[in-house]
C-alpha cells in the first residue's frame, strides 16, 4: 500500500468528528457515554468493516469538515466520496475504536440528546 | 510502511475526537478572529523559543493535546511532553494559517473553535533542517482563549517515485 494512500487513510480515520474532549477532573455522565458508544462508536466500527463509505458519511453533520494530514474535506457527502475511493484499494478488518471514558463532554449549553442528533 | 504501522497509525488517528461542524458560510467575527490570531501568535513564539513553559501555559490548566502519537491530559504532562520533544528536537520558523471561516462559537459562547494548518522547521542532532506541515483543529475557552483541546497532524512526506525496472547497469 502506497504511503501517500496511507496518509489519506489516516487523515480519513482522523477526523472522527465526535464532540468528545477530555476533562479528567470531572466526572462524566455514564449514560452519555453509553449512548456516544452506542450511536457513534458501534456504527462507526461497522461501517468501515463493511467498507461502507455511505454509512461512515452518516455519522457527520451535512457540514462537517474532516481534518486529514493533505488537508480538509467539508461536508458529509465529499467525505463519503473520498472515503468511497479509499475503499476501492483498502478494505479494513476489525476495525475498532475506542472511547476514553473520561474525555467525553459536551460542547454548549445543549442537551445531549440535541448535540448527538448533529452528527 | 508496513501493515502494522498502518493499523497502529490508524488506531492512534481514531483518538482524534474533533468537535468539527463545518460552516463554510459561516462569517467569523473579525475582532474574535483577532483574539484568535493573537492567541495562536503566542504559541507560534513559544515554540519558536523552544520554550515548553510557555507552550503549555498556551493550554487551560486541563487541557488536551491530541497528535497521532497519541494525547496528552494536563498542562503539566504537556509541558513535559514539549520539553523532552526540545530535547531532541530544535523547532524554528513556526508558522499558523487560520482558514477563513474560523473560529466559529458554541452556542453559549463560552467556547470558539477553529481549524487550520501548519508549519515548522525541524532539526535534530542527526537530521535537518527539514520543513513539516500539516493540520489542526482546537477549541478555545476563557477569558484568555486558552487552548482547552488541540488535535493536530503531520502530512506524510510525498511518496517516494517508483523504483526503475532493474537494468544491467543498476542491477
Amino acid at each position: 500500500m502506497k504511503t501517500r494512500l496511507l496518509g489519506a487513510l489516516v487523515g480519513l480515520a482522523i477526523s472522527f468528528a465526535l464532540p468528545t474532549f477530555a476533562q479528567q477532573k470531572e466526572a462524566v455522565d455514564p449514560q452519555l457515554i453509553q449512548k456516544l458508544y452506542d450511536t457513534i462508536s458501534k456504527k462507526w466500527n461497522e461501517a468501515y468493516n463493511n467498507h461502507d463509505a455511505a454509512a461512515v458519511g452518516a455519522l457527520y453533520t451535512e457540514d462537517a469538515v474532516h481534518v486529514t494530514p493533505d488537508g480538509f474535506v467539508y461536508g458529509r457527502k465529499a467525505i463519503e466520496n473520498s472515503l468511497a475511493d479509499v475503499f476501492k484499494s483498502w478494505q479494513p478488518k476489525n476495525h475498532t475504536s475506542t472511547i476514553d471514558p473520561q474525555s467525553v463532554r459536551m460542547l454548549g449549553p445543549d442537551t445531549n440528546g440535541a448535540k448527538l442528533r448533529r452528527i | 510502511m508496513n501493515t502494522r504501522s498502518v493499523v497502529a497509525l490508524l488506531g492512534l488517528a481514531i483518538c482524534f475526537t474533533l468537535p468539527t461542524f463545518a460552516q463554510q458560510a459561516n462569517t467569523p467575527d473579525p475582532q474574535l478572529r483577532q483574539k484568535l490570531v493573537d492567541a495562536i501568535k503566542k504559541h507560534t513564539d513559544a515554540l519558536d523559543k523552544n520554550d515548553a513553559t510557555a507552550v503549555a501555559a498556551n493550554f487551560t490548566e486541563d487541557g488536551v493535546n491530541v497528535e497521532q502519537g497519541g494525547t496528552t491530559f494536563g498542562r503539566p504532562a504537556i509541558e513535559k511532553l514539549w520539553a523532552d520533544r526540545f530535547k531532541q528536537v530544535h523547532f524554528s520558523n513556526n508558522k499558523v494559517t487560520v482558514d477563513e471561516d474560523s473560529p466559529h462559537m458554541t452556542t453559549d459562547g463560552k467556547q470558539m473553535w477553529a481549524t487550520g494548518g501548519w508549519s515548522a522547521t525541524i532539526q535534530g542532532e542527526k537530521f535537518g533542517p527539514t520543513e513539516i506541515k500539516g493540520y489542526w483543529a482546537v477549541i478555545r475557552e476563557g477569558d484568555d482563549w486558552n487552548i482547552r483541546m488541540l488535535c493536530s497532524n503531520v502530512t506524510p512526506p510525498p511518496a517516494p517515485a517508483a523504483s526503475p525496472t532493474p537494468s544491467p547497469s543498476n542491477q
